[in-house]
């Protein structure tokens, strides 16, 4: 984990640091990345026993297609930190 | 003893005979808020008048014994990260500082149908990431065993709440130990439930495949009266598909326990367990071969393979689950001339540390070159990770282990160090990636007066099961009958000692 990693990272994330934040955080990064590379051991003694797929077990439930009253558009706005007309209001994009 | 130390259950039956109220049960729990809450720091949120006109009127409206849940009229407490409608929701986030959510989460609303009266929200470490509560941006909760030390997390405000008779209920969140470690560390009884038995509609996301909404109280009956009330489909999570089975015929309370089997990986006490909570636990597996129980030795997976796959999955779904706190649906939001560093500069100035730690590893985990490294290699970890536990489960009905390696730890030791932080979930994550119920219930004091927790697993849906054996524990052995000291001297007023 370098500083070049931590700056690529945090691009992609959406964050930026400042230097010492930047320093804690490749500290961090590595102590942890050392600690989780253990598992290459339980991959490798074990991997023939590995089942790929995310998620715990049990099976998801599905529910009727059915229309059903929900939040209206001025209360799913209403926590927003500026809307106008109905809309969620941001910077110029284009 | 003051109502706000009673049971659900024990307030219920004053009720029934008439010798007691909603009100007046609230009365005296907001006095006890009045007496300990500057000194303990549970709460974030506070909604008393709320409360008392929820209070009257279910007294206005009274329902004869046969109709009424054990928690009617009983004070509830909220982990903020669970949506309550019109009563802010911080996830104790400067990013949702002021977030006011138009709906409440399928948990909240079935409480409130049962006739529990929400009280408060309650401290976290911010979005459920931590084991202290010290990740916190809205202030400090405090172990109201030990004032200097920490009430575990992340839902340690729930358990100081009920631990200290703020609250006779609450609700917590689980996502590696969250609900079982602060219960641990403040004395009090506290339940993940089985993956998929208790909605999530409402609980704002950290880590989708491992969350549970949790509950915490001062017995296991306390606890499974919540589950029973909150736990079952709902239409607006698809990952809920039903209900815990019923006991039928393995409700042990006060029942015989003898052909019940406890598994214990004795391996994972061999190194960095405090002394206090080894001693704690092997007699906690004494009394329970007393009351009859088989305790086995059982072999799984070394725990550090727990916590390494944990940290992995959990980070990596939050890196995805927090990139909606981008200032433009809900949450805070920076002054920025364009939308890109609106995003950037609302997410840098208030997220805190321990959330933008997370999120750089899972972004980290899941980049180009390193996905298959680490997320990849973690999926199939978990794989192994749960057949493990599912073939140690049939073996033996429950396993056993500590909740945490050690009671809990001072304000500020662990805060600069977080992967020691992580490591005091080393025995509550395994069953959160295998989506096993669990539940942490006191086993006693350490030397210095601070209590210890043991944990038990179950099954996958046996949730009731599981909270009989830990009521059969807790009904020969007393441990969750300890008041902790400050509640023996502000709660009855004198405000000199704690």
């Amino acid at each position: 984990m370098t500083k070049d990693d931590v700056e690529h990272i945090a691009a992609l994330s959406r964050l930026r640091f400042d230097e010492s934040e930047t320093n804690s955080m490749i500290q961090d990064m590595r102590g942890i990345l050392r600690y989780i590379a253990c598992l290459e051991r339980l991959d490798e003694v074990r991997e023939q026993d590995a089942q790929t797929g995310a998620g715990p077990p049990g099976s998801a439930a599905l529910r009727d297609d059915s229309a059903r009253t929900e939040l209206d558009a001025e209360e799913a706005l209403a926590p927003a930190p500026d809307s106008s007309e109905g809309h969620f209001r941001v910077p110029k994009v284009i | 003893m003051s109502l706000c130390d009673a049971t659900a259950s024990e307030l219920s039956r004053l009720i029934d005979r008439g010798e007691t109220r909603p009100s007046e049960i609230l009365l005296a729990t907001e006095e006890r808020i009045g007496a300990v809450e500057n000194a303990i720091g549970s709460y974030i949120t506070l909604d008393l008048e709320g409360a008392a006109k929820r209070a009257n009127a279910l007294e206005t409206r009274p329902l004869p014994s046969e109709k009424r849940s054990p928690l009617w009229g009983v004070p509830l407490a909220v982990k903020d990260n669970i949506c309550t409608k019109r009563l802010r929701t911080t996830c104790a986030s400067r990013m949702l500082e002021n977030y006011v959510p138009p709906y409440d989460a399928t948990a909240v609303e079935r409480l409130e149908k049962a006739g529990a009266v929400v009280v408060g929200k309650t401290n976290l470490d911010e979005f459920g990431m931590g084991s202290s509560t010290e990740h916190s941006a809205l202030g400090e909760t405090r172990n109201p065993w030990s004032r200097g030390r920490v009430p575990g997390g992340s839902s340690g405000g729930s358990a100081a709440a009920v631990a200290a008779g703020e609250a006779v209920v609450a609700l917590g969140s689980d996502t590696g130990g969250s609900v079982r470690l602060p219960a641990a560390f403040c004395g009090v009884v506290g339940v993940r439930p089985t993956y998929g038995v208790v909605s999530r509609y409402g609980l704002v996301a950290f880590g989708s495949s491992l969350d549970q909404v949790g509950v915490i109280g001062r017995d296991a009956r306390d606890c499974a009266s919540v589950i029973e009330a909150i736990a079952g489909p709902d239409g607006r999570d698809s990952t809920a598909p039903r209900a815990p089975d019923s006991p039928g015929g393995r409700s042990f309370i006060g029942g015989d326990l003898s052909g019940v089997t406890v598994g214990v990986p004795y391996s994972f006490l061999e190194e960095g367990v405090d002394p206090d909570v080894r001693a704690a636990f092997e007699a906690a597996l004494e009394d329970l071969r007393v009351l009859g129980v088989k305790v086995e030795s059982v072999e799984l997976q070394d725990p550090s393979y727990s916590v390494s796959t944990y940290y992995i999955l959990a980070d990596c779904e939050a890196s995805s689950n927090l990139a909606r706190f981008d200032g433009v649906r809900y949450g805070r939001r920076s002054d920025a001339e364009t939308y890109d560093e609106l995003v950037t500069k609302s997410r840098s100035l208030f997220l805190g540390p321990e959330v933008k730690r997370r999120i750089v590893l899972g972004t980290f985990a899941l980049s180009a070159g390193y996905y298959d490294r680490y997320y990849a290699t973690a999926v199939r970890a978990r794989s192994i990770i749960a057949q493990d536990m599912s073939c140690a489960l049939e073996k033996t009905e429950f396993l056993a282990t500590p909740t945490a390696p050690c009671p809990a730890f001072k304000m500020g030791e662990r805060l600069g160090d977080p992967l020691t932080m992580y490591l005091t979930d080393v025995f509550t994550v395994g069953p959160s990636l295998a989506g096993l119920p669990a539940v942490s219930v006191p086993m006693g004091l350490s030397r210095d007066g601070l209590p210890m927790g043991l944990q038990i697993i179950g099954r996958p849906f046996q949730d009731f099961i599981l909270l009989a054996l830990a009521d059969a524990f807790l009904m020969a052995t007393g441990h969750n009958r300890v008041i902790p000291p400050i509640v023996k001297t502000r709660g009855k007023g004198d405000s000199n000692g704690d």
